[in-house]
Order: structure tokens, then sequence, then C-alpha cells
């Protein structure tokens, strides 16, 4: 074969003279490949896990939790004795953590506690029972208070001892699910839920045997009872690997892109640099073919080899990103898996079909033109390029396995579009002001000639910098942003709760803190309305006037100190969640099964902090014989229940470190309950910073890659300049305002955008109006800064080395 | 003006070595007009490298009215060069982002002559090349010899008082060749600047006030 031949002979020997070429393609594909191949992997990998281990996610094959203890419930499932095999009830309380290792870092979780019907904890681990000084901790719990097995924390003032560490929510309320959780074998005092796990006989009829409980027990359970199969794990993990993989092919794409150009423009500069030879060789008789083939053959070498190892460095990546997901142990697929083999084939694919859509300049090129410096016109085969790149985005995530994927790219690609051209205009206009200065001049000229490069390179440090931030600056902001927005919304900042019947530490609290709200809380009571459309379980909380310093604004209505007894004020929450209005009439159901009606006279803000609360203006005494709050006192449980009452101080301090108190006193910070609820953000942002990581190894190699590509023409042109007279610092100015409009557009860009999606986010989950400190952005802008340095210290070394290469004037232009 | 005294310079190769020049003693006058031929690959074009000072011969001096060129000082050699000399090469070596008179105007000193006395000087020049209605015209969208053209100006625009001539018309054919040296000389004598022009063309060569060969390192003047 001809092109064989003419790739021995030629192009092998241009491998010392295109090494940086080459490695520069190589790494830009394997960098592009290891991401987009780990990703369907880790999806992959966790799907697997969620499936193996749905029940014992779930707990059981059905899970029931409720606000409080349901008797009914109870009945029912002892009455199905042939269908169930046996079932335990967990209660979940809220609490504060603190580890031993940093005492004064303290985590707001949720406690969980499983028992058996004759109140036994069932707490196992490793098949022994839990003990009392020993606790499982969940994986976000750990990493967020820097757990290891073996350490101790304070639970509730007890020391106590970390046996396990759950890596996924096995059994866990809805809410610990998010803000982490520690199972404990103590006595709960308050819990806010009770869950039920229950384990059939026959785990197929599960549907079937849910649907009979629902229906048996619909008046019985309210609108706020959630239930749970293993079926709902398996989809709700679908859902969030759904929404992951959303955010994750941005990075990915972003990524993919760029090293595209990067291999793309690596891959012309060789065609530009060898052009002549081929000029030469067609001119004795070689084929356009046999060129293009051997051109071909030298990128698919290079193409095969760095697919490979970007499937060799998928695995790392895949363990990275698994071990964000608590799934840290799991076996990474090999390199010889389906998934692996499928990505390299795939990819190897996509980047030969890219570089035979370049060699068309080949066709396009005439080499007598070539020969006697004619220009050429040049061709881009745009269009081509950018159909292929929509077949290969959309092929791509078939191979991952979701559509969202592809749509997510498109989004991508758009928003890429409008912010090039939004570079590319800004470049334009700062070349366009007048300026005297000849250096100032020359340096605008020439940038706004290379506009088009310039906004791609601007654009890599854009994107680098928006990951990263969102990474590492994004759950930072959003906290302090609600954390500002509940300071002014709520007049508190710490809530303490004391058992109702412990009035020496009330008093001692009492006397400490000096300005508070004392509230009596009652749980366990139903609220309906609107005929039974709203049948939701409440929390009553019950203050008298001279208990009430720090007040709940109110949003609407009366303040609680104006209304009487038969109103009460609800939380903005509450009333949204279940579509009540100001002046609406609801009922509130006791123990007893009485009914009381009661008005809506105020709605209060609570910044989703105790929604379920509804407020009575006087004391719990005072109620309590009208609204008949309490059972008949020979009634064992009503002992339980008034056991579980407590009091709830609002409290307003700088720290609570001073405060003495008991060890059944629970202390609850606002901001870790804003900290805890980030939680949920949490993996993806781990995710982001992973891929803003990878994108500052894409902004150095496409910035490099600039910068070769213009070396050449620029030297030339450097050496005009000195040989005419002007001095060496002219072009060492020229470089350095070069280097500044790049740092100072990316940055602006950069920081808007991210200002812009920080508000955004801040505004959609906790309908704050965000916050934004340029400062907290600096140490990563810092970073854009560096590379631009790099290249330019480079650029320096290049003036001084071969600007006077004067040998270079007698050459062709 | 300018003296050459025992210039040396010898290039070496991996196995050989080979002394272009050999000991050239030789002088340039105000308003000379010296032409440079020799056999192809002589040295001619390094010779002329070396007394504009883009190049530093391997022996001798060179003293530029009656002061000694320190090679190594870069300071000295960009202000001889940006007040002394004008360099013309066989490809016009224009900026390709500039336009014509941004071209021109680059290596001009404003500190010197005053920023509207330069450009008013520039449009001047522009006139006598004939090009003044291209002023701002980019100078890739040009022909060769009027992209040539831009170079005379720019290399006379800081008034040297020599210009160094490197084949300037080896790449243009030979109607335009005659035109660009009647060109180069009109204005050269005008302005009262030396030229001293390497040439292969023997035509060109001939029109020398002083011509001169470079033979075997040695540089001959003709009668």
């Amino acid at each position: 074969m001809k092109w064989l031949k003419l790739y021995r002979e030629y192009n092998l020997k241009q491998l010392k003279n295109s090494f940086l070429i080459h490695v520069c393609i190589m790494i830009s594909i394997l960098l592009a490949v290891a991401t987009a191949i780990s990703i369907p992997k880790v999806t992959n990998s966790i799907t697997t896990s969620y499936e193996n281990k749905a029940t014992k996610i779930n707990g059981g094959d059905i899970t029931i939790q409720t606000s409080s203890d349901n008797q009914k419930l109870h009945d029912f499932l002892n009455s199905h004795n042939n269908e169930i095999t046996h079932y335990t009830i967990g209660k979940a309380q809220n609490g504060s953590i603190k580890s031993s290792k940093n005492k004064t870092q303290s985590f707001y979780t949720d406690i969980i506690t499983v028992s058996n019907n004759k109140s036994e904890n069932v707490l196992h681990q490793n098949g022994n029972k839990l003990k009392v000084n020993e606790v499982i901790v969940s994986s976000y719990l750990a990493s967020k208070l820097n757990l290891s097995k073996g350490d101790t924390i304070k639970l509730l003032d007890k020391e106590k001892k970390v046996v396990q560490i759950e890596k996924l929510p096995y059994g866990s309320s809805s809410q610990g699910k998010q803000l982490g959780y520690i199972k404990a074998n103590i006595e709960l005092t308050n819990p806010y839920a009770y869950i039920f796990y229950i384990d059939l006989k026959q785990p197929k009829k599960t549907d079937k045997f849910l649907s009979t409980l629902k229906k048996s027990l619909r008046k019985e359970l309210s609108n706020d009872t959630t239930y749970s199969t293993t079926k709902d794990v398996i989809k709700e993990n679908n859902n969030k690997q759904e929404t992951s993989l959303v955010i994750v092919s941005l990075a990915n794409t972003t990524c993919f892109i760029f090293t595209l150009f990067t291999t793309l423009s690596c891959a012309y500069m060789l065609l530009a640099k060898r052009k002549k030879d081929y000029a030469i060789m067609q001119l004795y008789g070689v084929k356009k073919s046999s060129i293009k083939n051997a051109f071909f053959f030298e990128m698919l070498f290079l193409i095969i080899i760095a697919c490979v190892l970007g499937g060799i460095f998928s695995a790392p990546l895949e363990n990275m990103l698994l071990a964000i997901n608590g799934l840290g142990q799991t076996k990474t697929s090999s390199i010889f898996s389906m998934i692996t083999v499928v990505g390299i084939a795939f990819f190897a694919f996509i980047y030969a079909v890219y570089i035979r859509i370049l060699t068309v300049s080949i066709d396009k090129t005439n080499p007598y033109n070539v020969i006697k410096d004619i220009p050429n016109k040049k061709t881009v085969p745009f269009i081509r390029y950018t159909f292929f790149t929509l077949i290969t985005l959309f092929a791509y995530s078939i191979y991952v396995g979701t559509a969202s994927v592809f749509v997510s790219s498109m989004i991508l690609i758009i928003a890429l579009l409008i912010f090039f051209i939004t570079c590319f205009i800004l470049i334009k206009l700062i070349c366009n002001l007048k300026f005297i200065n000849k250096t100032t001049l020359y340096t605008l000229k020439k940038v706004s000639k290379r506009a088009t490069t310039y906004s791609l390179v601007i654009l890599s440090f854009v994107f680098m910098n928006i990951f990263l931030m969102l990474g590492y600056n994004l759950p930072k902001e959003l906290s302090k942003s609600f954390n500002l927005t509940l300071k002014n919304d709520l007049p508190f900042n710490y809530m303490a709760m004391v058992k109702n019947t412990d009035t020496t530490e009330q008093n001692s609290l009492e006397k400490q803190i000096k300005k508070y709200s004392k509230i009596y809380i009652k749980n366990g009571l139903r609220c309906t309305a609107k005929n039974g459309k709203v049948n939701s379980d409440i929390t009553a909380g019950f203050v008298e006037k001279d208990d009430y310093y720090y007040k709940y604004k109110i949003k609407k209505g009366k303040n609680i100190t104006s209304i009487s007894s038969n109103e009460i004020i609800i939380s903005d929450e509450f009333a949204k969640n279940n579509k009540i209005k100001l002046n609406d009439e609801v009922t509130i159901n006791t123990f007893s099964q009485t009914q009381y009606k009661l008005k809506v006279s105020g709605i209060y803000v609570c910044q989703k902090i105790n929604p379920n609360l509804i407020l009575f203006n006087g004391s719990f005494d005072s109620f309590k014989v009208k609204f008949n709050l309490e059972k008949n006192l020979n009634d064992n449980s009503s002992s339980q229940d008034s056991m579980t009452d407590y009091y709830q101080y609002l409290i307003n301090k700088k720290s609570i470190a001073s405060i003495k108190s008991s060890e059944n006193t629970l202390f609850i910070g606002v901001n870790n309950i804003v900290d805890a609820m980030l939680g949920v953000l949490d993996g993806y942002v781990k995710m982001l910073k992973i891929l803003g990581l990878i994108c500052i190894f894409v902004a150095i190699i496409f910035s490099i890659n600039v910068f070769i590509i213009f070396t050449k023409s620029d030297e030339k042109e450097q050496i005009i300049i000195r040989a005419i007279g002007i001095k060496k610092d002219f072009l060492q100015k020229t470089s350095l305002i070069e280097t500044i409009i790049e740092i100072f557009l990316s940055i602006i860009i950069a920081n808007i955008i991210y200002c812009f999606i920080n508000k955004m986010l801040s505004k959609m989950l906790f309908n704050a109006s965000g916050i934004y400190n340029f400062m907290n952005t600096l140490e990563i802008l810092i970073l854009t800064t560096i590379i631009a340095l790099i290249t330019y210290v480079i650029k320096l070394h290049f003036i001084n080395t071969r600007s006077n290469n004067f040998d270079r004037l007698r050459e062709d232009a | 003006m300018i003296k050459l005294i025992n210039i040396c310079k010898t290039f070496k190769t991996e196995s050989s070595s080979q002394q272009i020049l050999d000991n050239v003693n030789f002088s340039i006058l105000p308003e000379d007009f010296i032409t440079i031929a020799g056999p192809s690959g002589c040295g001619k074009s390094t010779l002329l490298s070396i007394i504009s000072l883009l190049t530093t011969p391997d022996e001798g001096k060179i003293t530029y009215n009656g002061t000694n060129v320190d090679f190594s000082s870069q300071k000295q050699l960009e202000k001889l060069r940006i007040n002394y000399t004008g360099l013309i090469f066989q490809n016009p070596n224009l900026i390709s982002s500039l336009s014509v008179l941004e071209n021109i105007l680059l290596p001009a000193d404003y500190k010197k002559y005053g920023k509207k006395s330069i450009i008013n000087k520039a449009k001047k020049l522009l006139d006598e090349v004939g090009l003044s209605s291209k002023i701002n015209a980019d100078v890739t969208k040009l022909s060769g010899g009027e992209q040539q053209r831009v170079s005379i100006v720019r290399a006379l625009i800081n008034e040297p008082k020599v210009l160094f001539c490197d084949e300037p018309t080896g790449a243009l054919d030979q109607k335009t060749s005659g035109q660009i040296l009647q060109l180069l000389l009109d204005v050269a004598k005008k302005n009262k600047t030396a030229i001293v022009m390497v040439t292969h063309d023997n035509n060109i060569w001939q029109k020398g006030t002083r011509k001169v060969r470079l033979q075997e390192g040695n540089l001959i003047e003709m009668a």
C-alpha cells in the first residue's frame, strides 16, 4: 500500500519534530475519554449497589413513617401475622452530636432507635446487639465530623463509641437520608417520627399488602404518612442518578468540547506545518489519498493509545466518584469490562471520524498555490463538525443510558455558544478602544485579529473557574445566604428542648439565658380541614404572653398574643402545603378523638423549621381541660404521651458554650440545621469539585495549545519588530497586556455567571436572595492568573531567546 | 560615518568551519550608494547583517560616528538601530495585523520628533511612494510592490543615516524592481541617506556609486 510506504518514510520521521503536538493530542483525548467512560461506570455501580441492597436500604419490604405511634397501625399489623414475618418500630428524633476530636463542632442530625413490639432494642452490628455505649453513624455524618470506626462522640451529653459507619442509608428516616443519622440504643423522649419496618412472608405481594393497608387505615393515618417499598428505593435512586448525570454531564461535555478543539487545532497545525512537504509530494506524483491515509493512520495510532489509556485512567476516576457516593469500597469495573471496552471503541471511532473530516483540507489544497505562496482559501468544515458533534453527543447519551445527558449537553452547548459570542464581542469592544500608546495599539490589533481563539481560551478559563467555584464556594455562600435570611426572619438562633417535668432544669436555664420565648410543646395531634382534604399530624405549641420575648415574624393576620382561645396561628409552610388561608377554619383532633374547630387568625414565618407547629395563646394548663388534651389518668398511654411533652426555648445568643445544662437538655443551632439541609447538595458539589479539577488540566492544555499554534507566526513578527529597531521591552509589555486581558475577561465573566447561578439556586432552594462575595472566589481566580502567568513566562522566555534570530528575516513569510 | 575594522566571521557546522569574512575593512560615508555583489553563499547578507548590527562578528570592531559598537550592550545596539539605520529586506516583513500607516509608525520615535510631526512625515513619504490613497489599508491586501514601498517608508521614518537593503527587489518582477529601485534612490537622495544594498542583480550592482564584490571572505571595491 503506497500510503503505508509514505507513512514509514515520511510520517514516522516527523514524530521527533512534532512530539509536543502529538503529546498535546494524546493528553486531550485521554482526559476526555477517562471522564466520559467513568460516568456511566459510576452510575451502573451505584444502581447495581442500590438494587442489590434495596430491601436493606428500605429497612424492610415496606416502611411506613408517621409522626406519632399509631395504635391502629399496630393492630392492623398484628392482625396480619399470616402475611408478615415480623415488624419493628423505629423512632427518629432531632439532635446535635459532637465529635470528641473537635469538641466545638456540633452537627444537627437524626437519632434513630429501632425496637420490637416489646420495646427491646433490635439494632445489630456484625451480628451483635448494639450496646448502650455504641452507635452506628451514616457515612455523610462521619465525613462531616471526620469520624472513623472506633472514635467517640458525644450524643445527648453521653460519650458513645462509633462501631460502624454505614456507607448507604440502611433503614433511615426520610430526613436522616439527607441530613445524616446516628443509630443508638437509647431512649428517645421527643421523637418526631415513628418508622414501621415490615418484612413480608411473600415480598412479591408487597404492592397488594400496602394497598390493603392504606385502604383499611385511610382515616387513621394522616396525609403526612410516607410509605416506601424496595421498588420506591430503586426508583428514588434512579431519579437521583438521573439528576447527578445531568449535572456531571455538563462538566463532561465541557471537557469533551475543549479537548476536541485542542485535538483538532493540533492536527490542523500539523497539516499546516507539513503543507509545503505535501505540496511538493503531490507535484512529484504522490496521490492525495495516500497523503490523507498516511496522516490518518498516524493520528489513528495516537487516538487508539490515548483511548486505551483513557479507559485505564477511568478506573481511579470511577473510584473517586464512587467514594463521594459512599461506595468507595465497591469493586470498580475492570478495563476489560464491556462498558469500558465499548467506551474505548466508541471514542476511538468518534475521534477517527473527526480526523477523517479534517483531512478534507488536504483535498481542497492546491499544491501549486502552496509552492508559489498564493494564499489558498481557508476551509473549515463547520457544518460537518457540528452535525457530527450532535450525533456524538446523542450516541454518548445512549452509551450512558439516559436521554437527559443529551439534553443537558445541548443546553451546555447553547450556553457555550452564548458565552463564546459574549467573549468575542467583549474582546472586539476592548480592541476598538482608541489608544495613543503604540504598545497597546499593537497588542489590541493582534488580539482582535485572533479574537476567535482568544475567546476560546477565555472560555476554557471561565468554565474551569465556574466548576471550581460551584464545587468549593457554593455551599459556603448558600449557607451564609440562608443563614442571613433566617436571621432576618427568625427571632432566634438556638432552640433548647427541656422535659416538661424537669422544673429544676427549666429554672436553671431561665436564670442563665434571661431573655427567651418558652413554648409548651405537645406532639401527636391531628389537624383536619377542607372536608378531609387536609389531614396532617401537627405539634401544638402553647405560649404565654410573659414568656414570649422572641416573637415569630407574622406574615399575615394577628400576632399570637392578640388571638383568643378559639384561634390559632400556623406557619407559612403549613399554610402553603395544605392550602389553608387566613380566617379558614380547621379542626384539631385530640387523643380522645374529640374535635375542636379553631380559626386560623395568623400566619407566621417558619423558614421550614418545625413547619407543623401550631401556636396557641396561653399556657398548656389553660387548654388542657378545655380541649381534653390528656386522656384518662388511668390510661397508661397518657402518661407516656405527657412524657413526650417538653418546653421549647427560643434563644438568641452568640454562643451557648457557657450555658450549663443537664444531659437531657437538647440544644439545636439554627445554623446547624442550615448546614444539614445543604447536605442535599453534598454529593453533587463533590462531583463538581472533581470535575472542576479535571477542567484545570483542560484549561492548561488548551492555553498551551493556543500558545504553540501562535508561536511560529509570533516569533517571526517579534524578530521583525526587533530588527526595525524597537526595543525588547515593547514585546514584553505586549505579552503582559495580552495576559491581563485574558485574566480580566475570564474573571469578570466567570464571576457574573457564578453570581447568577448562586442567586438562582438560593432562590430555588431557600427562597433567599443569595450572597455573593468576590473575596471568596479570589483563591480560585488566582488559579486562572497562575495559569495565564505560566504562559506569559514561557512567552517571555521565547522573546528573550528567539526574538533576535535575525536569520529568519530571509525566510519566506 | 560607519567603519568596519578587521571584521571576521566564521560559520561552524558539526564537521567543518568556513570563514565567511576575513579581516574585512570598509567605510560607509554619508550619501553613499554602495552595492555589494558576490557568488551565492559568499556571505553578502551576513556582512550586511553585521554592519546593520543584527549579527555579532567573531573578531574586529565597528564604529558608528567614531563610537565603538559594543555588541554585548543590547541598549546601545537598539539605540543605534533606531537612530542610525533603516532596514529593507527581500520580504517586506510587514506586521499583518496593522494597517499601512500603523506599520510605518511602529518604529517611529515620537519622543524625538513629536507624534504629529511624525504622522505628517509618514503621510508625505507615502505620497512620495504613491501610496497616499492606501494609508489605512490592510497590508495583506497590497501587492508585493506596494508592500515593499511601505517597508521603504517604514525604514525612512526615523530619518536614518544609512539604509541597509538585502536584495529589496529580489521577490519582484523586472518592471516593479526598476520602479522600486528608482524610488529608493530618489527618496534616499532627498533625505540625504546612504544606501548599502546587497544584490545578485548585475544591473542593480552597476548602478552603485561604490561597487563592491565579496569574494572568499574579502571585500573588493571596484573602480
